[in-house]
């Protein structure tokens, strides 16, 4: 603990001196009455200034938990010294993401010798995130209040608060699927409970295959040709570049890293493999896999992702080949603020990738300024992103913008209609 | 004379606790006591029994007032800690006119001056001011 003299301890000595000095000098006993208490309090603060050892612990009643749940953090204060102290105050800085619900921070408390005490305080878990709570400081004062005692007290507790997933009814269906299987209808045609087509039977045909009504009209055998259920492979492609981000801590990211956890979840419940593929200053990714540990696995890397800023260029040759396996369908979550991310997606395309961009819009972030000429270069910025969005078509890729006041599951539905549509189109 | 140091006393204490400044507390405590001092000379030159209740006064306003400041910024503290620190506030007012009351008894004792109790009472401030001054920079 770091002892500071109180402004008190400074006035008192003062006090003290002038008024003996004062009595010495006028010869009145009546100032040495004033300044005795005052050289008295110091001397009996002074003589009973302790030191207090405060050993601070804080518990969460839970390690992991969902963006918008409560936790309840309790912080045990305990003294190793044989005196106690009147008032010990505490605060526990809780950094963006975290907010007191219920309990004061911080708080007065008064702390027997030998006896622990507890403060409980609820936190809500507003952004997702990985956090570490506890880093608090303590402060007590001694008995006269002549010095102050601060103390940092490393009471570390981990918090993990997962991103809540998005209600998401529909997903993108990718263009072709991967061999094993899985719960997707393939367009390929062989064993499976979707009906494709009728065909004469040929040898090597299984009987139970034949259609008899279908041969018993014809004459000969006929049998039914069907798609068989296979899984996909999506890579989930999130732009770590740069994002806007509002005062509050809301922003493109957070967006992103949400809409991606509700994708991960709902395509890894339908038994495709999921890889992810963060594209930024650094460079993360996980190879694509399916179950729930590689559901886990996804959320944990999802929630450490962060802007870094770099301003060296890069370009899809950095990411690993076989984290983009072929007849991927790969689902960018952009801002398509950097030029380094706009340009990769469209070489993706080139590539002959099945993409499809969600552009997390930044405009609800920005504002268009007072001044008439921020005004015109805001327009501008938005005729310019309209211009990028138009090219990105024009190349064949399904971008649609999702704003941060519209439900996820609605960005993702314009994007299958403009596959649909699109698909239409090119027969 | 004394009105005036009496009301730049209050006006320092107002403006310190205002302000949030500290130094403000000691300079208007100060000309209170200077404002004490002066008026002694304008009255009878016996003493004045009223000294224990002045020296109350004002450590009591020295610790309000400082009491106020420690409370800057303000942190809300558990039910009963306000309360024992107003106890405790309380009883060093007493204390102070217990101690100031045996202080006045003890000048009041009829002994007769001279250069040596002059020494004594020297060596005795100096000691008093020395032992404040070891003990502020004595390892706690």
């Amino acid at each position: 603990m770091t002892r500071t003299a109180a402004p008190k301890l400074r006035a008192y000595t003062a006090l003290a001196a002038i008024g003996l000095l004062a009595a010495l000098a006028l010869r009145r006993a009546e100032l040495v009455v004033l300044a005795a208490p005052f050289a008295l309090l110091l001397g009996l603060g002074l003589a009973a200034a302790r030191t207090p050892d405060v050993r601070v612990e804080l518990a969460l009643d839970r390690e992991r938990v969902l963006e918008g749940d409560e936790v309840l953090a309790t912080l045990e204060l305990q003294l190793q010294s044989s005196v106690g102290v009147e008032r010990l105050d505490v605060v526990l800085p809780l950094p963006q993401g975290l907010e007191a619900t219920s309990g004061k921070n911080p708080i007065g408390v008064r702390v027997p010798a030998g006896e622990p005490r507890r403060v409980a305080l609820g936190l809500r878990c507003v952004r997702w995130g990985g956090y570490v709570v506890g880093d608090c400081v303590v402060r007590a004062r001694d008995p006269a209040g002549l010095f102050v005692y601060e103390a940092r007290a490393l009471a570390a507790a981990p918090l993990r608060v997962y991103p809540r997933p998005a209600e998401l009814r529909t997903l993108l269906d990718p263009l072709e699927t991967q061999v094993f299987a899985g719960n997707q209808v393939a367009r390929a045609r062989g064993d499976g409970i979707e009906f494709a087509d009728l065909r004469q039977f040929v040898p090597g045909d299984r009987l139970r295959r034949v259609n008899w009504r279908a041969s018993a009209r014809r004459g000969e055998l006929w049998v039914n040709d069907r798609h068989p259920e296979r899984n996909a492979d999506v890579i989930l492609f999130l732009d770590t570049f740069v994002e806007a981000r509002r005062g509050d801590g809301e922003g493109t990211l957070t967006l992103a890293v949400r809409a991606a956890a509700a994708l991960a979840r709902r395509y890894l419940e339908r038994r495709d493999r999921v890889g992810l593929v963060g594209f930024g200053g650094v460079l993360t990714w996980l190879l694509p896999e399916t179950g729930l540990v590689h559901l886990y696995r996804v959320t944990e890397t999802l929630i450490g992702t962060e802007v870094t800023v770099n301003y060296a260029w890069k370009d899809v040759e950095v990411i690993p080949r076989r984290t983009l396996p072929p007849k991927a369908l790969v689902l960018a979550l952009s801002p398509l603020l950097d030029d380094r991310a706009v340009a990769a997606l469209v070489d993706l395309r080139a590539r002959g990738f099945d993409l499809a961009v969600i552009e997390i819009s930044p405009v609800p972030f920005t504002g268009p300024g007072r001044d008439p000429s921020d005004a015109l270069a805001h327009r501008l910025w938005l005729l310019d992103r309209e211009a990028l969005r138009a090219r990105y078509r024009r190349a064949g890729i399904a971008v649609v913008e999702w704003q941060e006041d519209a439900p996820f599951a609605s960005a993702l539905e314009e994007v299958a209609a403009y596959r649909r549509s699109a698909r239409r189109v090119r027969v | 004379m004394v009105l005036v140091p009496c009301v730049l006393g209050v006006l320092a204490l107002v403006a310190a606790l205002v302000l949030g400044r500290s130094p403000g507390v000691t300079i208007g405590v100060a000309l209170l006591g200077g404002a004490y001092g002066g008026s002694l000379f304008l009255g009878p030159r016996g003493l004045d029994v009223w000294a224990p209740l002045e020296a109350t006064a004002l450590v009591l306003a020295a610790e309000l007032a400082h009491w106020s400041l420690e409370l800057r910024p303000w942190v809300a503290a558990e039910p009963g800690v306000l309360a024992r620190r107003a106890a405790t506030v309380a009883a060093t007012a007493a204390g102070t006119l217990a101690v100031s009351a045996a202080v006045l008894a003890a000048a009041s004792a009829p002994v007769r001056g001279g250069v040596g109790w002059e020494a004594v009472g020297v060596t005795a401030a100096a000691s008093a001011l020395a032992v404040v001054v070891r003990l502020a920079r004595r390892p706690v």
